[in-house]
Formats: structure tokens, sequence, C-alpha cells
């Protein structure tokens, strides 16, 4: 999703992320992968529970997502320690300055992400370039 | 009240732990905000 950042800003909108966790894990995120957009943390998971994103062992931990995990360890992929709520689903939600949402999807398991195409046609709107 | 309504008041950290209003995010301009997992 970083490579659509420039996108998101030719639309005149900005990529904002929420993380789980401590302001410090935050800087080593932004340290690590160089991102130049605003990055928040919820060190309460207020804003996931406002935002009706899942939370619990069902949907960390189902078939669908350990053969993800599978595919991953025989591609070289390791999972470091986890930084965060490991139990927390994400989510992305594309909001105007009216508070008009529109898009809204709620992570069901991990690795269940939006297709950025969905992000891009909705800022479009949001934007009113559509 | 809409899930944007729910979430503009809440106040949240930026890296330096400094409390941001969390609708400030999109009150100029629309934002793609995105949850993610876990840091890592």
């Amino acid at each position: 999703m970083r490579g659509d950042v420039p996108t998101f800003r030719e639309l005149g909108g900005e990529l904002c992320a929420v993380g789980s966790g401590q302001p410090m894990h935050a800087r080593d995120f932004i340290e690590q992968y160089g991102l130049d957009f605003p990055l928040l943390v919820d060190p309460d998971l207020v804003a996931y529970a406002a935002a009706g994103l899942r939370r619990g062992l069902g949907s960390t931990l189902n078939p669908r997502v350990l053969g993800s995990v599978w595919r991953a360890m025989r591609a070289g992929h390791r999972q470091e320690k986890t930084k965060g709520d490991p139990w927390q689903q994400g989510g992305a939600f594309v909001i105007s300055p009216d508070n008009r949402v529109w898009l809204e999807q709620v992570s069901r398991t991990a690795g269940d992400h939006v297709d950025p195409v969905r992000l891009v046609d909705a800022l479009r709107a949001a934007s009113g370039h559509g | 009240m809409n899930v944007a309504e729910r979430l503009s008041p809440i106040d949240l950290l930026d890296p330096d732990g400094r409390a941001v209003r969390l609708g400030s995010m999109w009150s100029e301009r629309p934002v793609v905000l995105v949850f993610i997992r876990h840091f890592g």
C-alpha cells in the first residue's frame, strides 16, 4: 500500500496508518520502512474498537491463515517478534472531511487485505474526481 | 453515528508520544485510514 501513496496524493488525499503498540514501535517502523505518511498508535485499542474491527484467536488462527503462513515460510519469510496486539485484526476506511465514509473494510482474518484498487476508486470519489 | 463520527474525537499518539485527534487526519482532505494488525 505504501506504493499507492503518490496516487492517493495525486487525488488530493493522504494515507494515515494506525497501529497497536507503543510510540517507540511506530518510530522503529517508520525508520525501518522509510515511511513519509502519518502513523499513529492506539495502545488501548480504543479506535480499533470504535471502528468495529475484529480481535481474537479465531480470526487470527484458522486454516486459511495457516496456509498463508506455510506458503510464506516456504518462500523464506519469517515473522519477527510481534510488536503490538497479536490477536487484533486490521481494516481500512476512506473518509472525507464531512465524515462521509466512502469505503469500509473490516478484515475477517489475518491476511484479509483490501484491494488497493478499491481504495483508489473510493478516494477518487471522495475527492470529487469520480 | 457512522464509523467516521465515532473515530473523529478519539485521541491517539504520534511516534513522539504526542496526542493527535484522529479526526484531524481528514479535517481538510480525504484520507485512506488503514488499521494495521501490528508492527513487525
